[in-house]
Parts: C-alpha cells; sequence; structure tokens
C-alpha cells in the first residue's frame, strides 16, 4: 500500500489530452505483440507436453500455463491499455474489481469444495443410501 | 401527486433561453427538445435535480405498493388459521413485498437523494453523464413497472426475495413469476449499473476546485461506497440471474441437483450480492444522518476520518460475510467458523457510527426538530437490529433462529429502523431546499411518533415470535401454537405505520397548499446548516451554482458563517445572507435536454416480455433500444441555442483534438453503447434462440 | 487501509477551469474503467461456475444428460488460432489509437476496419467451433451442465466482441463524419482489449488447463 501512495504523491493530474505522448509507440506496441505471440505459442504447446516428454507433465503444464495467463494478462493491461502510463486511479479501478473477483469467487469455490472436487455428481459426498425404513411395516417404508 | 405537479420552484429562473426561439437544426429530428416546462421537461429532462425528484417519487409510489402488500400479510397473519389470503397467494404476495421494497423502494430512494444531492454536496453543475442518468432512471423504472405487471400477467414471483433454488426451477414453479423476476431484476439491474458508473465518476471528477476526497460531506462519501459497492455487487445477481434465466427459458439445468446442477450456486451468487447488498441499502441513510446531526446538534460530526473510514471499512468487510446466510445449508464446518467470525468483526465499523453519532450528540446544542428526531430514531432502532444481528453472527444460535420470525424481525430493524427512517429524516431536512418550502413541523412530530410506535409494534414482538418457533413465509398457522396474541400486536402496529405514512402525505399535500397561498421562502440555509448545497437558493436552480465555489474545508460552507475569536470561542464571522450565493449565472453551459434515454429504455421491457410470451414482443423492444442507442449517438453533443453565451469551441473538424474534453457529453455515447452491451447480454442476449 | 490510500489523492491539485475533472481523467475513460472493473465480475462469476460443472457431465443414466465433458471435444489447434486472431485485434487496435493520436485519420481507418475484421474472424471461429459441438459431437446448450456452463461463459463473452466490433464500426464510421476525438477511440479501444484478456483467462483455464 505504501508504495502505491508514494507512486500517487508524484503523479499529479495530467492534462487531459497531453498523456497520450508517453505511450508506447508503433515500434514498442510490435515487439510486446510478439512477445505475446510466443508465450501463446508456448501455452499451446503445453497441450502436446504429454507425447513430446512421454509422460504426465499435468503437475508442470498447470502452473506453467497460470503464470503465463497471468504474464499475458497483465502485458496487454499495462501496455496496451496504458494502465501503466496512465493515472494510477485507474490502475486501482480496475485491480480493485479483479482483487475482489479473485477473493470473492476463490471463496465461494473453496466453500463449494472445488479444490478437492472428486467429479462426482454428488458433490464430493458418496451416493446417500435410501433411508432405512423407520419401522418395518409401515407403508412404503 | 402533490410531488410532481409541484414544478413551478424548478422551473428556470434565470439563465435560460425562452423556450419558443426556433433554430434552424440541421439535424431535424435528432436537434435536442427544448421543453422546458410542463410534463415534456420532466420527460426529456436531463437534470440531476429532476431526475432525482422522479425517483424520489417513483420510489414513494412503490412504498405504497409494497405497504399495501405488508398490510395483506398482516391481515392475513392477525388470526389464526385465517384464509383471507391462499397459501399460493401468500407467496407471492410477501415475494412481491420484499422484492418491491428492496429494489424499488430503498434503493432508488437513495438514489433519489444521491442524484439530487451529490452534485450540490461536492459543488458540481450535474453529474458526468447526464443523459445517462435519464437513461438510468428510466430503465429502473420500465424494469419495475415490467416486474409489477406480473400480478396481471399469471400471477407475481413466489420464491421470497432470495429466491431460493431449486424451488425457483420450472419444476417447482412452473408459472410465470419467477421469469418476471428475472427479467424485471436484470433489467433494473442494468439501469442501476449505469447511474453507479454514473455516480461514481461524478464523485471522482465533478468536485469544486479544493474539494478533496476527505472534505467531501459524510453523506457523498457514504453514497459513494454504495456507488463502489453497486458497481461490484450487480454483476454478480446479474451472473445468478443470467444462469437461472437458462435454467428456466432455455433448458438449462445450473440449479437442477437431479440433472447435475447445484442449487447451492444460486444462494453463493445471491448471497454475495445479497450482502453487500444491504448494506448498499443502509449506508445512504446513515450518510443522511451524519449530516442531519451535527445540524441539529450545533457541532461538526465527531471524528470524521472515523465515519468515513468505518463507512469504507463497511463496504469492503461487507464482501466477506456473505455465507453467514447459509449456516443451516450444510456448508461445512470450517465454512462456518470462517463466516461467523467474519460476521462478527463487521458488527465494530457499524459500532463505530453508533458510537460517533452519539458522540456528535454529546453536549451539543441539541433541537428535535423533525429530521433530528428521524435521525435519532434510526440511531436508537438500529443498534436493536445490529445487535440481534450479533446474536445471529453465532452459528450455534443461528441455527434455532434461521427462517423464523426473530430473522424478520432483525432485517425490519436495520432496514425500517436504519434505512427508511432515515430517509425520511432526510426528506424533511433537504425538502425546503427541494421544494422552496418546509413540511408541517407539527404533523411532521405526528408522522414521526407515529410511524416509531407503530414500527416498532409492527416488528418487536416477532423476535418474540421467532424464538418462539414462529416460521417466516408460512401462510398461516394454528391457534394453540400460542402465536396469536403478538401476531394481532404486530398487525395492529402495521395499520399505525400505514396510518403515519398517510399522515406523512397529508403533510406533504397541505404544506404545499398553505405554501400556494402564501409563498414564504425558506432562504438558502433555513436550518443553519454545513455543507455546500445550503449555500445555493431553495429550491435549488437548474443551474446549482452560479459560480463553483472554492472549497477550502471541511463544512466549508459553516466556516464561510463561523469562526472563532481570539479566545477560541465559537463566533459569527459573516451574515448567512452574504454568504450565500445570489448572483445570477452569466455563463452556465447546461446539458440540454433528451428524450433518447426514454426511447431506449422504452425496449427493454418489451424485449421482456417477449423472453416470456412470444418472442415477437421483443421486435418492437429491438428495434425501440437500437433506436435510442442511434439517435442518442447521432444527436449534437450540446444543443447551441440552449448553452448561453459559452459556446461549444471546435477546431478544424477533421483534426482530431484529445486535448478537447467538453464537460460530458461526446464521448458518452460510446460508453453508453458499452453499457447498452451488457444490456444487449442480459435482456436480449436470447433473442437468437 | 483504504481511506488511507484516498486521503493521499488530497494532494491532487485541482484545475480552475471547470471544463476539465478532478482528477485530471476524462469522465469517459473514467467511467468505461469502472465499468471495466464491474465486468470483471460478471466473467469472474461466469468463469467460476463453469469451473463447478466442467468436471460433472451426467452420471445418473438417463437424467443427467449426455455423460461426455465438453473438454473432451475441444479442438485446441483451431482454437488456438481464433485466440491469435483476438490477440492480433489488440496490436491493431492500439495501432489505431496511435494513428488517431498522430492525426492519421487513413491509417486510423485502416485499423479500426482490421480491428473489426478479426474480431468478426474471431466470431465466425466461435460459430463454427460451436455447430461442430452440436453437430458432430452432438453436445449441445442442454446436453449437460457442463456444456451448458461452456456455453454460457463462451456465449457471453462472444456477445461482448458483438458489441465490441459494432462499436469499432460506429468508430469508423464517425472518422468518415465531422469529428472524431482521439479519446473516444482510446475508450473503444480499453473495452476492446478487455473483451482480449478475458478471452486470455477463457483459453488458459477453460480449454488449455484440462
Ligand atoms: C451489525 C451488523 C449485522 C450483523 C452481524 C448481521 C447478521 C446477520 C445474519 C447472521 C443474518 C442471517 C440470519 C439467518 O438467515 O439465519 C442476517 C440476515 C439479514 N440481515 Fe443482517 N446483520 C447485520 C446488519 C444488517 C444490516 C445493516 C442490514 C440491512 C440494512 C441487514 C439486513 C439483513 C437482512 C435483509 C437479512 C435477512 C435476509 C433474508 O434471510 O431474507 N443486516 N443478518
Ligand atoms: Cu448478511
Amino acid at each position: 500500500m505504501s508504495a502505491a501512495v508514494t507512486e500517487l504523491d508524484d503523479d499529479s493530474p495530467v492534462n487531459p489530452g497531453e498523456h497520450h505522448t508517453h505511450g508506447p509507440t508503433d515500434g514498442q506496441y510490435f515487439k510486446i505483440f510478439f512477445l505475446l505471440v510466443g508465450l501463446t505459442a508456448l501455452e499451446v504447446s503445453t497441450y502436446w507436453w504429454d507425447d513430446i516428454f512421454n509422460a504426465d507433465t499435468k503437475k508442470i503444464a498447470v502452473p506453467v500455463l497460470l503464470t503465463l495467463m497471468v504474464i499475458k494478462f497483465f502485458l496487454v493491461a499495462l501496455y496496451f491499455m496504458h494502465l501503466k502510463f496512465d493515472s494510477p486511479l485507474l490502475k486501482r479501478t480496475f485491480y480493485a474489481g479483479m482483487i475482489i473477483a479473485i477473493l470473492v469467487y476463490g471463496a465461494a469455490l473453496t466453500v463449494m469444495n472445488f479444490w478437492s472436487d472428486s467429479g462426482t455428481t454428488h458433490f464430493n459426498n458418496p451416493p446417500i443410501d435410501p433411508p432405512a425404513p423407520f419401522c418395518a411395516d409401515c407403508p412404503g417404508g | 401527486m402533490a410531488i410532481i405537479e409541484d414544478q413551478r420552484p424548478l422551473e428556470l429562473t434565470t439563465g435560460h433561453e425562452p423556450a419558443a426561439t426556433e433554430s434552424p437544426s440541421p439535424l431535424g429530428v435528432f436537434a435536442r427538445p427544448k421543453a422546458n416546462t410542463g410534463w415534456r421537461s420532466w420527460v426529456n429532462t436531463v437534470d440531476h435535480k429532476k431526475i432525482g425528484i422522479m425517483y424520489g417519487v417513483a420510489s414513494f409510489f412503490f412504498l405504497l405498493v409494497g405497504g399495501f402488500e405488508a398490510l395483506l400479510i398482516r391481515l392475513q397473519l392477525s388470526v389464526p388459521g385465517n384464509q383471507l389470503l391462499s397459501a399460493d397467494l401468500y407467496n407471492q404476495v410477501f415475494t412481491m413485498h420484499g422484492v418491491t421494497m428492496v429494489f424499488m423502494v430503498i434503493m432508488p430512494m437513495a438514489s433519489a437523494f444521491a442524484n439530487y444531492l451529490i452534485p450540490l454536496q461536492i459543488g458540481a453543475r450535474d453529474v458526468s453523464f447526464p443523459r445517462m442518468n435519464a437513461l438510468s432512471l428510466w430503465i429502473w423504472l420500465a424494469g419495475a413497472i415490467f416486474f409489477n405487471s406480473s400480478w396481471l400477467l399469471g400471477g407475481g414471483a413466489n420464491g421470497g426475495w432470495f429466491n431460493y433454488a431449486p424451488n425457483a426451477g420450472v419444476t417447482f414453479s412452473p408459472g410465470t413469476g419467477i421469469d418476471f423476476y428475472a427479467i424485471g431484476l436484470l433489467i433494473m439491474g442494468i439501469g442501476s449499473t449505469v447511474s453507479a458508473v454514473n455516480l461514481t465518476v461524478t464523485v471522482l471528477n465533478m468536485r469544486a476546485p479544493g474539494m478533496t476526497l476527505m472534505k467531501m460531506p459524510v453523506f457523498t462519501w457514504m453514497n459513494f461506497v454504495v456507488q463502489v459497492l453497486l458497481v461490484f455487487a450487480l454483476p454478480v445477481i446479474t451472473v445468478a440471474l443470467l444462469l437461472l434465466t437458462l435454467d428456466r427459458m432455455f433448458g438449462a439445468a445450473f440449479f437442477d441437483a437431479s440433472k447435475g446442477g447445484d442449487p447451492f450456486l444460486w444462494e453463493h451468487l445471491f448471497w454475495i450480492f445479497g450482502h453487500p447488498e444491504v448494506y448498499i441499502m443502509v449506508l445512504p441513510a446513515f450518510g443522511m444522518v451524519s449530516e442531519i446531526i451535527p445540524v441539529f446538534s450545533r457541532k461538526p460530526i465527531f471524528g470524521y476520518p472515523f465515519m468515513v473510514g468505518s463507512g469504507i471499512a463497511i463496504g469492503f468487510m461487507g464482501w466477506g460475510v456473505w455465507a453467514h446466510h447459509m449456516f443451516a445449508s450444510g456448508m461445512g464446518q470450517l465454512s462456518v467458523l470462517a463466516f461467523s467470525l467474519s460476521t462478527l468483526f463487521i458488527a465494530v465499523p457499524t459500532g463505530v457510527k453508533i458510537l460517533n453519532w452519539m458522540a456528535t450528540m454529546y453536549g451539543g446544542r441539541l433541537k428535535f426538530s423533525v429530521p433530528m428526531l428521524f435521525s435519532v430514531g434510526l440511531v436508537g432502532m438500529f443498534t436493536i437490529g445490529g445487535l440481534s444481528g450479533v446474536t445471529h453472527a453465532f452459528a450455534p444460535a443461528d441455527t434455532q433462529q434461521t427462517d423464523t420470525y426473530y430473522i424478520v424481525a432483525h432485517f425490519h430493524y436495520v432496514l425500517f429502523g436504519g434505512a427508511l427512517l432515515g430517509m425520511m429524516g432526510g426528506l424533511y431536512f433537504w425538502w425546503p431546499k427541494m421544494f422552496g418550502h418546509f413540511l408541517g413541523e407539527r404533523t411532521g412530530k405526528w408522522h414521526f411518533w407515529l410511524m416509531l410506535v407503530g414500527f416498532n409494534l409492527t416488528f418487536g414482538p416477532m423476535h418474540i415470535l421467532g424464538l418462539q418457533g414462529m416460521m417466516r413465509r408460512t401462510y398461516t398457522y394454528t391457534s394453540n401454537q400460542g402465536f396469536s396474541m403478538w401476531n394481532m400486536v404486530s398487525t395492529t402496529g402495521a395499520f399505525i405505520i400505514a396510518l403515519s405514512l398517510l399522515v406523512f402525505m397529508g403533510n406533504v399535500v397541505f404544506s404545499y397548499r398553505k405554501h400556494r397561498k402564501n409563498p414564504v421562502n425558506p432562504g438558502a440555509d433555513p436550518w443553519d446548516a454545513r455543507s455546500l448545497e445550503w449555500m445555493i437558493p431553495s429550491p435549488a436552480p437548474e443551474y446549482n451554482f452560479a459560480e463553483i465555489p472554492v472549497v477550502e474545508e471541511f463544512d466549508e460552507f459553516w466556516h464561510r458563517k463561523y469562526g472563532h475569536d481570539e479566545n477560541g470561542r465559537l463566533v459569527r464571522i459573516a451574515k448567512t445572507e452574504d454568504v450565500v450565493e445570489s448572483s445570477d449565472p452569466v455563463t452556465v453551459h447546461l446539458p440540454s435536454p433528451s428524450y433518447w434515454p426514454l426511447v431506449l429504455a422504452l425496449g427493454m421491457p418489451l424485449v421482456g416480455y417477449g423472453l416470456i410470451f412470444n418472442l415477437w414482443w421483443a421486435v418492437p423492444g429491438v428495434i425501440l433500444i437500437v433506436a435510442g442507442i442511434y439517435g442518442w449517438v447521432m444527436e449534437p453533443a450540446t444543443d447551441p441555442d440552449a448553452s448561453h453565451g459559452h459556446d461549444d469551441h471546435h477546431g478544424d473538424p477533421d483534426e482530431p483534438d484529445a486535448a478537447e474534453i467538453e464537460a460530458g457529453e461526446s464521448a458518452e455515447s460510446e460508453l453508453v453503447s458499452a453499457s447498452a452491451g451488457s444490456a444487449g447480454v442480459t435482456a436480449d442476449g436470447g433473442d437468437s434462440q | 487501509m483504504s481511506d488511507l490510500a484516498y486521503e493521499s489523492l488530497e494532494d491532487v491539485e485541482f484545475p480552475d477551469d471547470i471544463h476539465t475533472t478532478s482528477t485530471g481523467i476524462s469522465n469517459e475513460k473514467l467511467g468505461m474503467w469502472v465499468y471495466l472493473a464491474s465486468d470483471c465480475l460478471l466473467f469472474g462469476g461466469m468463469i467460476s461456475t463453469y469451473l463447478i460443472y466442467k468436471n460433472r457431465p451426467g452420471e445418473i443414466a438417463g437424467l443427467s444428460g449426455n455423460t461426455h465433458k465438453v473438454s473432451e471435444y475441444f479442438d485446441i489447434p483451431f482454437t488456438s488460432m481464433t485466440s491469435f486472431i483476438l490477440l492480433m485485434s489488440s496490436l491493431t487496435m492500439v495501432l489505431a489509437v496511435n494513428s488517431v493520436i498522430r492525426g492519421d485519420l487513413t491509417r486510423l481507418r485502416l485499423w479500426l476496419t482490421s480491428t473489426a475484421v478479426l474480431g468478426g474472424l474471431f466470431l465466425g471461429g466461435q460459430i463454427y467451433e460451436f455447430t461442430n459441438f452440436v453437430v458432430n459431437d452432438g453436445l449441445g446448450f442442454t446436453s449437460n451442465v457442463a456444456s451448458s456452463a461452456f456455453f454460457a461463459l463462451t456465449g457471453l463473452h462472444g456477445v461482448h466482441v458483438v458489441v465490441g466490433v459494432i462499436m469499432l464500426l460506429s468508430m469508423l464510421a464517425i472518422s468518415f463524419g465531422t469529428r472524431i476525438r482521439a479519446e473516444a477511440v482510446e475508450v473503444v479501444g480499453l473495452y476492446w482489449h478487455f473483451v482480449d484478456i478475458v478471452w486470455v483467462l477463457i483459453f488458459t483455464i477453460v480449454y488449455l488447463i484440462p
């Protein structure tokens, strides 16, 4: 938090219209784009890892994929969407939404046993046996 | 209604050409409308004050609708074994009551105040996006009427305001009531989203010079928190409602356990929205009380940073407690424990507020005018509701209380005793600013005491009933259950509340008549108040501030009136008349009216009917929406004729000029197509099917 | 914590001209960002829904529908192509913004058109993918909860893309009219990039992680 505060202090409001001057140039955009393409290629390659390495690569592939996803996300947000160059208020606004989304839905998924999901239709619970008859000769018991 | 007819005070006093000036417009139909008198001036207005008043009138109308439903509920329950309402009708009545009160009374009434007051309190001439402001009003109203039209079209929703799955699925609720619930709330949600974005940007961007965030009045602050909460909470219920619509109309099974779906998902999504929602409902009233109490205690608000901070804290923590509504759902011990703890913590910032109000009153020169009475009423009643809230934060206790009348007592103490009492106080307080005359003081006192007594008689006994085991949402009970006496008391109380509302309406009518016969202007500052809205004439002129004030301190207006002498005693340094604004504006540039928001909004319920009954209905709806957007984009940004000496100054038309940011309008169209984008998703996304 | 952060905003100077805003950010841009922040929770909810249901194709014979997951039928090479197309449209979008800042209307039109075309291609790919699921794999919207959640999520994203394409085309039309403001293009661009980053998430979370 304190970092954000100091960052803010030297950011006097830009004059609307002037702040465009310090956005990336076309050349820089191309560089970022090629970086993104490379990362995407890497991502897609995980699909064949199992075959290439002849092993179950899921344990490695998933963290790699998630990392790449985050990097791509921020490359687009910070550069293409100018978050890096614009007023910090915009960054905060967007991050607020993101963080609330991650925390809240993360918690909800946890409560719904998502991380330990066994994939059964019974949501991790063993199928319920029909209740034992309350008394032997009750109708329908 | 007197409120609507009373336009005279809002008529333009100065600053505008007469309506008759004809100007040849190159764009024909897209010229901005000019009427600024008569009903047209209300239909096409983009003035935040008129929009606020319309929100107020409409929400009061729905208060009467919801109140009528409440009386039906209470009549049904007044005696055991009553057959006034059938079980099915009872379900519909309490559901419609709840949804109406939450989404069509408390929220829009708060919007009324927010719209009217935020620009005034931050020293702005209007909101950031005036046309979008009109749009959100009309969309909300269209959705509200759509929702209530279900009474005539096959029966209202009957799943409770939280509309739990799987009961809400087609299997158990085959009628169309719940479809109206889903689509009605989606439509209203679009309106609220538009308005929340608009007001968030307004607070951030439209402040007068020197009005830093920490100099904003507490009312504006609390509403700012509310708007931010809305921005983040509405999409959550939008997801839930979308899934519900897909389930009910397009054959999905998201909430149908028999087909692999999970009813829990609805509960989670609803309450992730639902708990922030309860603070969305109560914080505006907290803000009003925080304005009223200092004025009638003649002391500044105690602990302003804490007041603001606790509001933010409530808003923030409100995201982490939702599952306290699901303690009995079997979600697992760890979850119950975690949410029980977080719920206990959230009572702390709430308590801070209560202590701060009391500390503000402590040692003040108290004057118990009607607004103050309502505010003190809020402090007391809300405390009771907050305390019962804490009792069901403890999960073991809550498993006894949940779904009983004890819960009903809790949330009525916080919502009626908190939100509604506060807003009633707000009405008495800001009435002179809005309409240029006072509401009757004596009648107002009758109103207050009747309401307070009726309220406690209605909801107090519900604590007892709940602990005795009376379940909510059950249409009747038997005489040997021992519930009869308190239910009778409660019903009596409900009618006393109804009487108090009649008194209020009488007050509105009679004070208006009195004012017409013998107009006495209350002056800019009838209460010797503190914030900027009291600096401008009453009723507030169309342009708000003739000259945008430069703010130096919190409670700026007060500090212009009072200072300290050499002994540190409070003294008057200027006469009120000298401080308030009197000059006429010369170059005020106001946004021109527009019909397109209304056109756009009218399309939405048609799409809704189309989805429910016959897709052909959606066709005119979509046409209206498209026409609305098209007209919106095409109409000239600001009508040059309506401006006053301050014309737009565009350079070479072909030269893009990023530096030219006019206050508000041009690119607004883009933004609206973005939000209309989500409109498309929710309202007519299913068209293709 | 949060109020501390806001307090620091006090340092912000206020321009005297009432035509500029208190924060220096234009209303339109701030509004768009607030809306995008809100959209985070919309897509967050839809993605969570998919996550919860993705492994629950019908197990109860006869009741819960088709027993295949959607993910069994993903055509990763094809979807990689469409993802690449969307990524490329982000590039053309920033180039459009840079052109309008330079005042280069011809390039602006070129890049806007290519962005819209790429968006259209993406949509075409999505339609192709959907038809493929339905026709060849027999997996429609109502087949089971997993497929419902998949179609709902990607469909919602698709609707966002449609809206984006319409906005791009409107910008194009406006650029032939009297005047166009650089900022308007930029704000549309923000929306477009957001749709792109949501796809970055969906592509990884839904398609690549099995
Ligand atoms: C002091 C802080 C508060 C605490 C600790 C608290 C706690 C709770 C809990 C645990 C429940 C669930 C009870 C159950 O269903 O078994 C509940 C219900 C409810 N609360 Fe609160 N609450 C607080 C303040 C508020 C406020 C300020 C409002 C609204 C303005 C509110 C509105 C509601 C509503 C509407 C329900 C019932 C929802 C329903 O079941 O229909 N509460 N509260
Ligand atoms: Cu709650």
